[in-house]
């Protein structure tokens, strides 16, 4: 056993030996105190210095040491690190012993309390602080993907934006899937800063998960509880795992410690994920806008001189118009020809593929990270004190956002019985100019959906940046380019229309312990995690109408300001048990309380009819009467009771159980305690299965039940008020949602058995999990007939039921003294099926829920047999098995079928990481293989003909958007398929006007099914080299020094979904597999130096 | 030590008191109680707002009724259902109109078991106002869909409700009419002015309504069961219908968002360029010199000249008529009913014999013209009455066609009533979108998709009752 551990940490002995003023050797053999057996891979370091080696596979070292004094350090995970004077020794043999505290690898699990990894009967997995901080995501959650097995992360590309967290796969339909965070015992708000109609893929912005305010500098571990046996003690939170993290704190040492880190990156859009345009057609929707030129507007004397003139039609959006080609020589008049401080005022010109596509539109991402720590500690107190600070600038045009974090950590011994530790942490953030995401008022949905090729953005640049007005490409009338008809031009979007945000937060935690005798402690505590967030958006006069503001009436300008006070507050208290009762039977067990109180309030606030003074940003600048604010507030108590019982046997058998009660406020007074439990049992079997091979083996089962509780607010009914009718006419309505007095939490229970085993040296470890979760009660809104006088209702029934495996293999691959090379892998599959939904009053089960519905009549579902969250649509109809085309050449489309399922059928990551002296790579391959996405982006965006696969040359290699005819010189796409006699298709679907081939469907045509693609990816996703530099160059000013160059996003190396990165949806949330107005993945590639005195 | 966790227990014990949780789970910025009043205004505004409305996401009528035509996007006007038209029609019907009036239903009935003797004909006149809005939303719901929910709908606790036969759902709403008018005291207010912003509380303008829709109900059955058609009309008839456009049910809006008249909203506040006059009503108008061409389009082509876009087909907003500027006007009133139908109906009693309605086919045809131009306020229906186009006697085509021309001429601005008045009375005046047929013209809509979904059983048998939940199943007094 002690063995064991030895071994698997060789990889962390990785030194530079460098030479200076190396007067002599000093060699000698490292054996073990225990069995005497030599003693490889153990480090060897001249103390104050980096000069140190590695002992090698005999045990035997040898290193150069200055010519007088010097001390040896000999470290080894799980031995007692010795220091050696070496004098005027030159051979230093020396025996190690075992480290009994450190021999056993302990790890963090539920309520903080510390355990041996061995012991636990359910899987974890342990996150160092280099995985989140090496190559910095601005979102700590991002930075988790592809690195924990069964943990799925997607991330949204918006500055700021939610990232989707999932362990395990879904088990929620309609509550929230993310896990929960704990950072150092503080439950961490991450509410998810998206309003419906942002997640319903309309107008609005993702203003991000809160735990993204958790600073990744701060952080020293991660780990991940999965399982409901993980996590049963966090009762009716349990439900999506857990993430537990914890902060670097002092260390004794002497004097005081100081690290800085400071980094920057650059990124730049991948081009890949963005739409790349087709050249040869510009504005216009078909052939039906002038009297002899069908595709311009041909019927205006612009100039006077008697002859009618070529005008583009500024009101389209789209690029399914007039040849380029054909106007060779032939000048048009365009937007900016009618714009008084143009160049172009008054002047028809070539027309042509604008000189700048909206790909030059992007900016260069830059993001900058400083960070300071100040720590120490004595025999009675420790301390670390940091200061972190974020910035960044992201890829559109005025966004940035600025991240300030504070954080302290201390602890002090007040007696022998009694200590107290703290943590405090507080954050400012200030974000401007959010991303807007979603179908409409979001500039990607117009670049990748609604655009004139014709137009050079960086004319719209120059004319918005000489004027500040809004001049736009998409004039509702081609002679006042100041009023826009779909959209504005882009750079005013972004300077005009910017949001701004701010959150100040706290987190903190107080605690005491008191020692009752060598094995029983009490705990007791407080946790504070409070903030307050104001989000201001923006509309400025003469902007395109919106739907804004607390009316969301239409609106060419406006303001609206959110504030939200969110808080949590927990009281605990335990009794924590560790005896050895015998030699061979240990016994540890936990008992406590926890009172939660969580307060959400928030306050939203609007202008109506648009803003009286331009560029005034406050609620009385309104043009109408404010209307009614929104209000919202919502309470939750509970109560909650546990204990914990871990009996242990011989270091060898492991039965640990746990109970928790929970009463809740949220569920309906009559029925509102529930009590979680599980049970886990682990055998090392190593301790008596010997085998050369094998270092260490265990097998683990556990089962466990927890709750997903309810929100406050569900079971009771309110009238909802409207804003007063004419004459102050006053009106209540009932909500959509009617509420349910008998609900009950979602109940999760999780199976599940694991293998880990390190094995030949271990220089293989792995660990294996099986699991399989059901969950039961989904608590749903469930869209109901909207006869019944509401369009939805909270019921409870039905099963989710998820089954997985994981895997997390690592192994050396190459060690030798210089080159390491360690590789670990860790593999995901998870199946999902939702086996029933609650049952109708009439007794008829429900067989399907749609839990969204989106534009492009593309539903996302929890359909009874199918996986979760399933897209539904139109889909291709099919006659043994060839699809269906009908007469005129299109694709025949047939209602409500299922047309995609966007959960992977795997995911993995790979990480290598390789040492070579002072030099350590490390990189990270992501990976998805399977799932679905639908993108309306390619849905409209190929009916509009913007993209290149809606131009050049068809089958017969004539131009795709030439007439249709019988010879072999037509046009238009041959659809592969049949007709509906079955036999092959031959007619060819015209593709010159937007309702043609690449129409965006309709119900019996041009299926929905058309722009699903496979979701799979496998992306770089993480790159750093680090340096550390020879002791030699920095020992006169500091103790270590390192310079890494990261990079994150690198390349995606393999992707189906055209122009667009398969990850890119709309931020968090359990509707996934849907993408409108796609931002573009950013690589980004920069430098970190970090310095320790 | 023992003693701490010993008070931390019990006062967390303590505090988990069911008062304390109770209050907890109540939202506090909500009203749980709420005047009746306020929940009839919201649901009346909200009736009208589904009718009024010209978002092609749930009302496609003025398209349907061939007054308008599609610029860029022809979708709707080529009746694809794109986005679901028939969910949001019929949810604008149930959750936003109905749901409200019926909680106002149920309070006052429960009000009215314990009021006051002296209070019970205002809330009677309550009640009855309550009852007619929902009993009109009933009759669109089954002219639109045919069979619908209707003795299962509005509860939340039957999720599933069943659906009613379109007719037995008419002969319920007629009884419900017949209570309601016996229930007015029109000696009484009904509800507050303010929020009664049809007819201010004035009774005698609510028993013309509930007369009105009875008429209107009962000429829909002519073609199906011609003596109800005429008990029911000669009832309402001998009651009182509106006799004057003073008395159309009409809602008055105001000027701002969000009380503008919601056609406001589509045409002025979206900025958008979605809508022109379509050559269907245009090319007639121009035909008869129609003086309400000059209110109903705009002049943007140059003075008196009207080309309307081709119905059906892509058009450009730019080189065709759009709509008349009082179109474009925030508070235009929301009309569901009003007079000049009320003689048109008149004209085609007197034509379809049997009931008691005086006069002749001309006098109310003329009358029903004047009627139109009164409520626009233009002048010159004499001389346009004169043309021989238009004159009774000469116009050309059956009654039907004459008084259907007419009628739906001024139906403009009630594009539902003018897409029914096509339906009931098969007016030969409607164009084919390209690539169609006037068979492709719907007279029906399909039910929700969503019903499928919701309330698949109920769903299904509806449809195959019905034969078949298709745009070409007619609606049971849709005879011809």
């Amino acid at each position: 056993m002690k063995k064991i551990l030895l071994f698997s940490f060789m990889l962390m002995s990785a030194l530079v030996t460098e030479s200076w003023a190396q007067e002599r050797t000093v060699s000698g053999t490292v054996t073990s105190v225990e069995d005497a057996s030599t003693m490889p891979g153990v480090n060897v370091v001249l103390k104050g210095t980096t000069n140190g080696t590695i002992t090698d596979v005999d045990g035997n070292y040898k290193l150069s040491v200055p010519s007088e004094g010097g001390i040896l350090i000999f470290s080894f995970v799980g031995l007692t690190t010795e220091e050696v004077e070496i004098g005027t020794r030159s051979v230093i043999d020396l025996a190690m012993t075992a480290d009994i505290t450190e021999l056993s690898e302990v790890v963090v699990t539920a309520m903080g309390i510390s355990r041996d990894k061995a012991s636990l009967g359910y899987s974890t997995q342990e996150l160092g602080s280099e995985s989140v901080n090496a190559a910095k995501e601005a979102n700590i959650v991002s930075s988790l993907s592809g690195k924990v097995a069964g943990v799925q992360v997607k991330m949204p590309n918006t500055m700021g934006g939610s990232a989707n967290i999932i362990i395990r796969g879904n088990n929620s339909i309609s509550g929230s899937n993310q896990p929960l965070f704990i950072i150092d015992g503080i439950p961490v708000d991450n509410t998810i800063g998206k309003d419906a109609y942002q997640s319903a893929g309309g107008y609005g912005y993702d203003f991000g998960n809160a735990a993204s305010d958790i600073n990744p500098d701060d952080v020293e571990s991660i780990n991940v509880l999965k399982g409901a046996s993980a996590t049963a003690l966090y009762g009716s939170r349990a439900s999506n795992g857990v993430v537990l993290i914890t902060t670097k704190k002092g260390k004794k040492k002497e004097g005081l410690g100081i690290s800085f880190s400071t980094g920057m990156t650059v990124g730049k859009i991948n081009k890949d994920t963005f739409i790349e345009y087709q050249h040869e057609y510009g504005a216009g929707y078909g052939p039906y806008y002038g009297v002899n030129d069908p595709f311009l507007t041909d019927y205006i004397d612009v100039d006077g001189d008697g002859n009618d003139d070529l005008i583009v039609p500024t009101t389209e959006d789209a690029s399914f118009g007039g040849k380029f080609a054909d106007y060779t020589g032939q000048n048009v008049y365009q937007w900016n020809s009618f714009v008084p401080e143009s160049d172009r005022y008054q002047q028809a010109y070539a027309y042509e593929a604008g000189a700048n596509d909206p790909t030059t539109f992007f900016e260069t991402q830059k993001m900058y990270n400083n960070s300071i720590a100040l720590h120490g500690g004595g025999d009675n107190n420790s301390f670390r004190l940091s200061y972190t600070n974020f910035k960044m600038s992201d890829i559109l045009p005025n966004s940035e956002q600025v991240k300030h974090t504070i954080n302290f950590t201390g602890a002090q011994k007040i007696s022998d019985k009694l200590s107290a530790d703290v943590m405090f942490q507080y954050n400012n953030n200030a974000t401007t100019g959010r991303f807007s995401t979603g179908y409409s008022d979001n500039l990607m949905s117009s670049f990748r959906q609604w655009w004139q090729v014709n137009v050079d953005i960086k004319e719209q640049e120059a004319i918005y940046q000489q004027t500040k007005r809004n001049y736009t490409w998409n004039a509702a009338d081609a002679f006042d380019p100041t009023v826009p008809i779909y959209w504005d031009n882009p750079y005013w979007t972004r300077f005009e229309n910017y949001t701004t945000d701010g959150r100040n937060r706290v987190m903190s935690a107080f605690n005491l312990k008191y020692d009752f005798n060598d094995w029983l402690n009490f705990k007791g505590g407080v946790t504070i995690d409070s903030y307050r967030e104001i989000r201001e958006t923006r509309r400025q006069q003469g902007s395109v109408a919106s739907g804004f503001g607390v009316l969301r009436a239409n609106e060419t300008s406006g303001y609206q300001r959110q504030e939200l006070n969110v808080s949590e507050l927990n009281y605990n208290a335990m009794l924590v048990a560790n005896k050895n009762i015998s030699d061979d039977f240990n016994l540890a067990g936990v008992a406590g309380v926890n009172i939660r109180r969580n307060n959400f309030d928030s306050y939203r606030g609007s202008t109506a009819g648009g803003i009286a003074v331009p560029g005034v940003w406050s609620l009385d600048n309104s043009v109408s009467t404010s209307p009614f604010p929104v209000e919202v507030n919502s309470r939750k108590e509970v109560y909650g009771y546990y204990v914990n019982l871990n009996a242990g046997f011989k270091n060898m058998l492991y039965l640990d159980g746990s109970y928790r009660y929970d009463v809740s406020s949220a569920l309906p007074l009559e029925d509102n305690a529930y009590g979680y439990y599980s049970a886990a049992l682990s055998w090392v079997f190593s301790e008596v299965v010997q085998a050369d091979w094998l270092n260490f083996g265990k097998v683990r089962a556990s089962y466990g039940k927890v709750g997903n509780d309810l929100g406050a607010n569900n079971t009771t009914d309110g009238y909802l008020r409207n804003a007063n009718y004419v004459n102050d006419g006053i009106m209540y309505t009932l909500p959509s949602t009617k509420s349910n007095k008998e609900l009950v939490p979602e109940e999760i229970i999780s199976t599940e058995v694991g293998l880990a085993m390190a094995v030949l040296n271990n220089r293989i470890n792995f660990d294996f999990s099986a699991y399989k979760t059901s969950s039961f009660n989904q608590l749903m809104r469930v869209d109901i007939s909207s006869a019944t006088g509401y369009s939805s209702k909270y019921v409870n029934g039905g099963e989710v039921e998820n089954k997985g495996l994981e895997l997390v293999l690592g192994g050396d691959i190459v060690k030798t003294k210089d080159i390491t090379w360690n590789a670990s892998l860790n593999w995901t599959k998870n199946l999902s099926e939702v086996i029933s939904l609650p049952d109708g009053p009439d007794g008829e089960p429900i067989d399907n829920y749609t839990m969204a519905s989106y534009q492009g009549g593309v539903s996302v579902n929890a359909t009874v047999g199918q996986p979760f969250g399933v897209l539904k649509g139109t889909g291709y109809k099919y006659l043994n098995g060839e699809k269906v085309v009908n007469s005129s050449g299109y694709y025949v489309a047939e209602p409500n079928q299922i047309i995609g399922n966007p959960n992977p059928d795997y995911i993995a990551g790979l990480t290598n990481t390789v040492s070579y002296k002072g030099l350590t790579l490390s990189f990270l391959l992501d990976m998805q293989g399977g799932g679905d996405v639908y993108s309306l982006d390619m849905h409209y965006g190929q009916g509009t003909g913007l993209p290149a696969s809606t131009a050049g040359l068809n089958d017969l290699g004539n131009p795709v958007r030439d007439p249709v005819t019988t010879g072999n010189d037509s046009g238009g796409v041959l659809n592969p398929g049949v007709d509906e006699s079955g036999a092959v298709n031959t007619v060819r679907a015209r593709a010159d006007y937007y309702g043609g081939a690449f129409y965006w469907g309709n119900s019996s045509r041009n299926p929905g099914q058309m722009t699903v693609y496979d979701a799979s990816y496998i992306k770089f996703r993480e790159m750093s080299l680090t340096y550390n530099l020879p002791q030699n160059l920095v020992k006169s000013f500091a103790q270590r020094v390192s310079i890494s160059v990261v990079g994150r996003n690198l390349a995606i190396l393999s992707k189906n979904v055209p122009y667009a990165d398969p990850e890119s949806g709309l931020g968090a949330g359990n509707a996934q597999g849907y993408l409108t107005g796609s931002y573009p993945t950013t690589r980004t590639l920069g430098f970190k130096i970090n310095l320790e005195f | 030590m023992k003693k701490i966790i010993y008070i931390a227990i019990m006062s967390a014990v303590f505090m988990a008191c069911d008062d304390r949780l109770m209050e907890l789970n109540t939202p506090s910025k909500l009203a749980t109680e709420v005047p009746v009043s306020t929940l009839f205004l919201n649901g009346m505004v909200n009736t009208f707002g589904n009718m009024e409305s010209s978002s092609v996401n749930n009302n496609p009528f003025r398209l349907y009724a061939q007054y308008v035509a599609q610029c860029t996007y022809p979708e709707e006007s080529q009746y694809n259902l794109t986005r679901e038209i028939p969910y949001y029609f019929w949810r604008g019907a149930y959750r936003d109109a109905l749901s409200d009036l019926n909680t106002a239903k149920s309070i006052l009935t429960a009000e009215l078991e314990v009021a006051d003797a002296a209070f019970k004909p205002k809330l009677n006149n309550q009640l009855a106002c309550t009852q007619i809005m929902m009993d009109y939303t009933y009759s669109v719901l089954v002219d639109a869909f045919g069979d619908v929910p209707y003795t299962e709908a509005l509860d939340p606790d039957n999720i599933s409700p069943s659906y009613d036969d379109a007719a037995t759902i008419y002969d319920n709403v007629l009884a419900s009419l017949d209570e309601s008018i016996s229930r007015i005291d029109v000696g009484e207010v009904g509800f507050e002015s303010v929020q009664d912003p049809v007819y201010g509380g004035d009774m005698n303008g609510w028993k013309a309504f509930a007369n009105t829709l009875k008429l209107r109900m009962g000429m829909r059955l002519a073609d199906v069961n011609a003596s109800k058609s005429i008990s029911v009309v000669n009832s309402a008839l001998a009651s009182g219908v509106i006799s004057s456009n003073n008395e159309n049910v009409s809602i008055t809006y105001g000027s701002s968002s969000p009380n503008n008249n919601p056609l406001y909203s589509s045409l002025v506040l979206s900025g958008r360029q979605d809508f022109v006059g379509a050559n269907t009503i245009v090319d007639i108008m121009n035909t008869n010199n129609d003086p309400r061409r000059y209110v109903f389009f705009a002049e943007n082509l140059g003075s008196d000249t009207f080309l309307g876009g081709v119905y059906g087909d892509a058009n450009a907003y730019a080189t065709n008529s759009h709509l008349g500027d009082l179109f474009h006007t925030a508070d235009l009133p929301g009309t569901l009913i009003g007079y000049a139908e009320v003689e048109f109906l008149m004209a085609e009693m007197v034509e379809r014999g049997g009931y008691s309605v005086s006069g002749t086919a001309v006098s109310h045809y003329n009358a029903g013209i004047q009627a139109s131009f009164d409520q626009w306020g233009i002048g010159g229906a004499a001389a346009y009455m004169a043309q021989p186009s238009v004159t009774y006697a000469t116009a050309t085509g059956t009654w039907q066609q004459k008084i259907g021309t007419q009628l739906w001429l001024a139906l403009y601005n009630q594009g539902f009533e003018g897409w029914t008045t096509w339906r009931r009375l098969d007016m030969n005046i409607f164009n084919a979108p390209p690539i169609l047929t006037l068979s492709d013209i719907p007279v029906r809509l399909p039910y929700p998709l969503r019903e499928g979904n919701q309330n698949g059983t109920n769903y299904d048998a509806a449809g195959s009752k019905i034969g078949g939940d298709l745009v070409s199943t007619k609606i049971f007094w849709d005879k011809f």
